[in-house]
């Protein structure tokens, strides 16, 4: 279905439309809440940004042009937006302190020191994220699954169809490996 | 949360947006649970006219509050067998229980200690009485033990091993066997006729003899004849001779016999013998002899049946001199009359 036929289909069906836009774009908008509010807020919390989400997509649905463009792009601007929003109000809630705080959208005082540890952050986030992939699989999803999304070792065991001590012992070694990596990049 | 794991959980956030978008291809997370929850959330969240297709109610707003809860199939298996196999179970038990109930509560008034329905008083007596003195009928001891003939004045009932000596009447005694029916009680002095001995017939009763005599092998086979018992035999006493040795001494009641005692082993008799034509003998006069005492007593008229054509058993009313020891061929008895004598 193309973003156009999805357009069409709003007014004629609104719960195929809806359908799609959960099938296509869940694991997307899913992700980026995760990126923004997995580390410091609740599984609820996130679901419930997860929801919100799909709920301001579907009632702006109209503001949507293709022409102006994509679908893909227009659900991750609103769900980049809408995590940001829920992470301000949950660390009001909670009253917690993230390095977060000082990311790209939230209001820094730019100085050089920022900026440098701006990018000694990036820098090293991106050196992580390598070495994750160099990991391979299965190893690369359980660390990504366990430290990304904070799943369980029962619920990475029961996605990949392995067993629980299995994934805690290849969990353990990723560690160990990405150490190992990290250092000898270092 | 060990360091290590701390600085990976801050580190794996925060990507940037292509970063996010290859992890959310590569990495995805949402499970069905999961889906399903947020999309419930998603419709409870949407306002109802977002989902009014031309003023309609759309088919994601008709059903509102239920959670689709997924169980996996082996637990709705499993939990249906446990049930059944609880209901059977308990149906089990109870039926068991209810046999074995009805089986506990049958009562068991049967207090005969013989075993037969035989009622009798708890009183336990014991009474001496003149050796022809039948006033009462009294069970005694088995037949094994033996008996003098001084203490033995009344008829006794053997009914079972377990027999004790208590006090029974006519009317609560209910005798295992035939001969025990109808006890009566006999006059106390009885005379028995001169010609008693005109019929003698053998009359054996089943079940009156111990478990442990032969008696039925020496008593001749032969039947009553129709008349009455007491007619056939007269009243008064019949003495069979055991193959151990030892005398059982009937009574001859109108309706039948009763078994008698045991008496001395070594009991000696002598007799005037005249044959019949039943190879019974009569005797006029047959004189007892018990080996340890001096007494005497002689039997005025008394009666033998042969258990076959040599042997024979002794009746008497009195007693002779005999070797009780032995069962005596007709010719022996002849022989050994004419020793011993009175």
């Amino acid at each position: 279905m193309t973003d156009n036929e999805w357009s069409a289909i709003l007014d004629s069906s609104p719960k195929e439309a809806y359908e799609y836009l959960f099938k296509n774009f869940g694991n997307l908008v899913y992700a980026i809440v995760i990126n923004k509010l997995g580390s410091s807020c609740s599984r609820e919390d996130i679901d419930d940004c997860v929801s919100d989400v799909f709920v301001e997509i579907f009632t702006n649905a109209k503001k949507f042009a293709a022409e102006t463009g994509s679908l893909k792009s227009f659900v991750s601007t609103i769900s980049k937006r809408r995590a940001i929003d829920a992470f301000r109000q949950l660390s009001r809630k909670y009253n917690a302190s993230d390095s977060l705080d000082k990311e790209e959208d939230a209001y820094v005082p730019v100085s050089e020191e920022n900026i440098e540890a701006d990018n000694d952050k990036k820098m090293e986030k991106s050196e992580l994220w390598k070495a994750v992939q160099s990991l391979g699989e299965p190893d690369s999803k359980i660390i990504m699954y366990q430290y990304f999304y904070g799943m369980t070792v029962v619920k990475i065991a029961e996605k990949l169809d392995m067993k629980r001590d299995a994934v805690q012992k290849r969990s353990t070694r990723a560690r160990e490996k990405l150490r190992k990596i990290l250092s000898e990049n270092r | 949360m060990d360091r290590e794991e701390k600085i990976l959980y801050e580190n794996l956030h925060g990507f940037d947006d292509k970063t996010v978008m290859t992890i959310a291809v590569e990495y995805p997370a949402l499970y069905r649970a999961a889906r399903e929850r947020i999309m419930k959330l998603c419709v409870h969240k949407t306002p109802v006219s977002f989902f009014k297709v031309n003023n309609t109610k759309s088919d994601m707003q008709t059903v509102t509050g239920t959670e689709i809860y997924h169980r996996p199939l082996w637990r709705k298996y499993m939990s249906s067998v446990a049930a059944i196999l609880l209901i059977a179970i308990g149906a089990g038990c109870m039926m068991y229980a209810g046999r074995n109930a009805n089986i506990n509560i049958t009562p068991n008034n049967n207090n005969n200690m013989f075993g037969a329905g035989i009622a009798r008083t708890t009183e336990s007596t014991s009474i001496e009485q003149p050796e022809k003195s039948f006033s009462k009928i009294y069970l005694i001891e088995p037949l094994s033990s033996s008996a003098t003939i001084s203490d033995v004045s009344f008829m006794e009932c053997p009914v079972s091993e377990t027999v004790a000596v208590t006090d029974i009447t006519a009317e609560t005694v209910q005798p295992e066997t035939e001969i025990f029916t109808d006890c009566e009680f006999i006059p106390e002095d009885i005379e028995i006729p001169d010609n008693s001995a005109d019929i003698i017939q053998e009359y054996v009763p089943e079940n009156s003899i111990p478990d442990n005599s032969i008696l039925d092998e020496e008593i001749p086979t032969e039947q009553p004849t129709t008349e009455e018992p007491a007619s056939i035999i007269g009243a008064g006493d019949w003495y069979c001779l055991e193959s151990n040795g030892t005398f059982i001494k009937y009574h001859f009641y109108e309706n039948g016999v009763i078994c008698g005692e045991n008496l001395e082993k070594d009991m000696t008799y002598s007799a005037d013998f005249n044959i019949r034509e039943d190879d019974s003998l009569t005797f006029s006069r047959l004189t007892f002899n018990h080996s340890e005492s001096t007494k005497t007593e002689v039997i005025k008229n008394g009666r033998i049946c042969f258990c076959d054509d040599e042997n024979f058993v002794i009746i008497w009313d009195d007693t002779q001199d005999f070797d009780i020891f032995s069962r005596y061929d007709f010719h022996e008895a002849f022989n050994q009359e004419s020793e011993t004598g009175s």
